[in-house]
């Protein structure tokens, strides 16, 4: 029989690849992983736990956030004769409650505006205010103090520091559920844990995967990975302001027909500083729940993965930043005023 | 009994809502139900008066609701969300169709504001009605204080009341009432309206005391105990009958009405059938004892089919429609009544020339019952004299004698030689308030010739001579009275009444199962329309455009007591519902037990004429 197998991957195409790292035996070199014994006495085999007794999913709480520009703006500085670029855009982050109460937080949502000029560009401009009937918006104006990163498109590094924005969102909302006075069981967070502010025993899922942690022999574990188990742990090192990680796989759904090796696998990750205990412990209850929230070709384009709670938290989430069109109106009338 | 008006959700408009028909989000901790009245407050942009921005009041009936999971794609969702995987948020929403449109504080004197046409805001506080806002909603504050004849209860539990101006005459008249027979509770709601007009606290003395009824029992004998208040709400044991109990005195006491029987009611019922028609009358009646002073047997003589020109009555059968034969009947009553000399010795009678013989001299005969008329009739027809055929064919003649003699066998104890005085007789003496008139064990010629004749002399008393007290017309199945299609000496009655009737107070309460089988111009002469449960595929004709889609669902799931009312005060139908009858139904409510056996029967009574009423 030949080696070879053409396989398929279950995201639809618009929302790119769900694996999308370089494979192969030398990839995975440009990681500090390590694989073997992190784990205590489990040796580099599937890990099977008990499954739950449970028909209805546990009190989890799903952590999210969703960035969107609104409009490319210039300054133009008659003096100088210089341009800089601006964008427009909003953040908002927020949470999901699985279980018995199942509902999005809509209590915990958090929106930031935000008008980002590209570095150099002058400080202390004023504000944008947007006008909606009765209610007003307002954009605050920031400006990277860090010189852009070589060779990065000046739009990027705009879209870049929404994102952060986000990011640090997020990190703070994760803290504040952290210290309710009953905190979940489980805090998941949408994407790998790499703020600055600590997210405790937070979970970070990561839909897409791409970068190659495991190779060679240690990833013919895939082979046997299915809904319910999972791979051992391993550490990923911390690097600059980064911390270090432990992490596992879980599969999503049943492989079926053509589907690949990677398909439908989600690589969580803990932060290192919660022991290997705790680790263990967080790994066990993804086995045994996480499958469950995973959703269904057809009902999302990147099935499974974008699993179903923050699928609904997401939808949630853009409704809270505003019709695109009525925004892009409010700016234009705002603009003309402007001038 | 004032509340304060609790607010349920807010104007939603996804779509737009207009001043006719707008939708309310409904709070999560509300509900709101199909028939609830509601209203918004709603500032019309731009507008003020003197310093205060000028404000509308919508006021409306709840005519749709439904509920929708939010932020979910697919049906299947729901299972995910009963799992606790996929959160989604549930929005109910309630339709409102607007009753009424009107500008806060513009009415002239606390009358009825101004109408401003402007739609209600998205985001608008919506609150039930209470108090004067359900009034102005349901338009009672355009009634007379006392003109309003309270008839059952709506959602919120409070009186839904008649305009007395509209439904006896003033501004307009008659009720119309339709739904499937057993489940419509037609009769309960015919007598609930009967009951609330001679029993509420708010209409003068002086229309009560006068106004008379005649309600037709064609069914059972359920309308033979008006006159005993039902004793089950009495004594209840069981908890299921407390509950009951209390529910109707709680009715009653919400619509401000006692629990009583009628007060004045009088029974007329047939003879039983007999070979000899020269016995003693009996009445027929099962449930009642025949001793009962309020049960008065009624019939007629072949006298009375003579003078007062009744024998058209005989000929009102759907197959008669359209034939010469009511013409023909025309053509004899002409002839009788020219021809006839009464007969001293026998008051039921009437002498007619001999057939064959000139009508002005020669020998004569007496004519003394049904039988003997018919014959003499036959006779008649065989002397082939035009005076007696006029123009009809020899088919007319021979369709005309089939009727004749099948009248005879259906009405012969109903025409008898007996003196009227006695123990009762022709239908004439409407004395009591309420006069049931049982038909229920008649044959249907025989039942026609009953509601032909009575209605008639009603009307054609009032005509000669008009009164102004009202009488009220109970008349169930006007399918077969007074059909869409064809012709008859009965329909013609009831289009009259119909039609003229308003103007001498004599005011029709029509029942049927389906309205779309009735002659149009009875049913939309009904100021007033009643719905009980209807056929689905009935309550999709022409006759009830006035329902929206949802009502016209709505009316094929009514249950036994409520009833949807269009008056026209109130541009929509409004779902009413009313107590168990407070009057006994059958023997066993009445505290009555049904005799064994036909006993000895003697009662005298009175006899008044149409024209004293």
């Amino acid at each position: 029989m030949s080696p070879l197998r053409l396989t398929q991957d279950p995201w639809s195409p618009e929302r790119g690849s769900s694996i999308d790292a370089e494979h192969g035996p030398e990839a995975s070199s440009r990681s500090q992983v390590d694989i073997q014994d992190v784990e205590p006495g489990q040796p580099w085999a599937i890990v099977t736990v008990r499954p739950p007794d449970a028909t209805t999913v546990p009190n989890w709480v799903f952590l999210d956030g969703t960035r969107r520009v609104e409009a490319n703006l210039f300054i133009e500085d008659s003096d100088t004769n210089r341009i800089f670029p601006v964008v427009i855009g909003s953040a908002a982050v927020g949470a999901v409650q699985t279980g018995q109460q199942v509902r999005i937080l809509t209590e915990s949502f958090q929106v930031s505006h935000l008008m980002v000029a590209a570095h150099g560009a002058p400080s202390g401009f004023e504000p944008l205010t947007l006008q909606f009937g009765a209610q007003s918006r307002l954009y605050e104006y920031v400006v990277p103090h860090q010189a852009p990163m070589l060779g990065r498109p000046t739009s990027q590094e705009l879209t870049a520091t929404l994102q952060d924005k986000m990011r640090r969102m997020e990190g703070s909302l994760a803290a504040q559920i952290q210290a309710w006075p009953t905190p979940p069981e489980v805090l998941c967070i949408d994407g790998p844990l790499s703020y600055d502010t600590d997210t405790g025993e937070s979970i970070g899922l990561i839909k897409r995967q791409s970068t190659q942690y495991l190779s060679g022999d240690h990833e013919r574990i895939f082979a046997d990975l299915s809904p319910g188990n999972r791979t051992p742990l391993f550490r990923i090192h911390g690097q600059q302001n980064k911390l270090g990680r432990f992490s596992w796989f879980c599969r999503l759904m049943e492989r079926r027909g053509a589907m690949g090796m990677l398909s439908g696998i989600m690589r969580c990750e803990v932060n290192e500083s919660i022991g290997v205990r705790r680790a263990m412990i967080l790994a066990n209850m993804t086995a045994q729940w996480l499958h469950h929230f995973g959703s269904t070709t057809g009902s999302d384009p990147r099935a499974p993965q974008n699993l179903y709670p923050i699928g609904a938290l997401e939808h949630s989430l853009k409704h809270y930043l505003g019709d695109s069109l009525l925004i892009a109106r409010s700016l234009s009338l705002s603009l003309d005023a402007r001038l | 009994m004032e509340q304060t008006n609790a607010e349920v959700g807010f104007v939603m408009a996804l779509t737009h809502a207009t001043p006719f028909e707008w939708i309310v989000a409904i709070k999560e901790d509300a509900f709101l139900q199909m028939g609830d009245l509601v209203e918004t407050i709603t500032k019309i942009p731009g507008a003020t008066a003197g310093a205060r921005p000028r404000q509308v009041r919508l006021s409306g009936l709840v005519v749709d609701v439904g509920s929708v999971h939010e932020g979910v794609k697919l049906e299947t969702d729901v299972f995910l969300t009963r799992r606790g995987v996929l959160p989604c948020s549930i929005s109910r929403t309630a339709r409102v169709r607007t009753t009424r449109v009107q500008e806060v504080g513009s009415g002239f004197e606390g009358g009825p504001g101004a109408e401003v046409w402007v739609p209600p805001l998205p985001g608008d506080a919506v609150v039930r009605v209470v108090g004067d806002s359900r009034e102005a909603a349901l338009y009672m504050d355009q009634m007379r204080e006392d003109e309003r004849v309270p008839i059952g209860l709506t959602r919120d539990q409070m009186p839904y009341v008649l305009d007395f101006a509209f439904f006896a005459g003033e501004k307009g008249g008659h009720v119309n009432i339709s739904g499937i027979s057993g489940v419509a509770t037609k009769t309960s709601m015919a007598s609930m309206l009967l009951y609330s007009l001679f029993h509420n606290a708010t209409l003068p003395q002086r229309i009560q005391n006068n106004a008379k009824a005649v309600i037709f029992n064609v069914k059972g004998e359920d309308l033979l105990f008006l006159d005993k208040k039902n004793t089950m709400y009495e004594n209840p044991t069981t908890p299921a009958e407390m509950a009951k109990a209390r529910a109707v005195v709680e009715g009653y006491a919400a619509m401000q009405l006692p629990m009583n029987a009628f007060k004045s009611v009088s029974f007329r019922v047939p003879p039983q059938k007999v070979d000899d028609v020269s016995l003693a009358v009996v009445p027929h009646v099962s449930s009642r004892p025949l001793t009962d002073a309020a049960i008065v047997p009624y019939w007629w003589t072949v006298r009375d089919v003579v003078t007062q020109r009744l024998l058209r009555y005989l000929f009102s059968e759907g197959q008669d429609h359209g034939s010469q034969v009511t013409d023909l009947a025309m053509l004899l009553e002409d002839r009788l009544a020219k021809d006839f000399q009464v007969v001293p010795s026998s008051p039921w009678a009437v002498s007619l020339p001999k057939p064959g013989a000139k009508s002005s001299q020669g020998a004569r005969v007496i004519v003394a019952t049904l039988k003997e008329l018919v014959d003499y009739i036959e006779a008649q027809f065989e002397q082939e004299d035009s005076e007696w055929t006029g123009k009809s064919a020899g088919q007319t003649l021979m369709a005309f004698n089939r009727r004749l003699n099948s009248a005879e066998r259906h009405l012969k104890h109903l025409i008898r030689p007996q003196v009227n005085t006695r123990a009762g007789g022709p239908l004439e003496d409407l004395q009591a308030q309420v006069t049931v008139i049982d038909i229920h064990q008649l044959a249907e010629r025989a039942q026609r010739f009953v509601v032909g004749v009575v209605l008639s002399r009603i009307f054609e008393a009032r005509e000669t001579q008009p009164q102004n007290n009202h009488v009220f017309v109970v008349l169930d199945e006007l399918n077969k009275y007074a059909p869409r299609e064809g012709d008859s000496p009965l329909k013609e009655v009831l289009l009259d009444i119909a039609e003229r009737g308003r103007s001498m107070n004599v005011l029709l309460i029509g029942a049927q199962q389906t309205a779309s089988e009735v002659e149009r111009r009875i049913v939309s002469n009904a100021a007033v329309r009643i719905l009980g449960r209807l056929d689905l595929a009935e309550a999709q004709r022409p006759e009830y455009a006035f329902l929206d889609t949802n009502e016209r669902a709505r009316v094929g799931l009514l249950k036994p007591g409520s009833m949807l009312v269009l008056q026209p005060h109130v541009p929509m139908a409004i779902e009413i519902s009313f107590p168990f009858p407070c009057w006994a139904t059958r023997s066993r409510e009445a505290n009555m037990t049904p005799p064994a056996a036909t006993s000895g029967f003697q009662a005298i009574v009175p006899t008044v004429s149409f024209g004293d009423l």
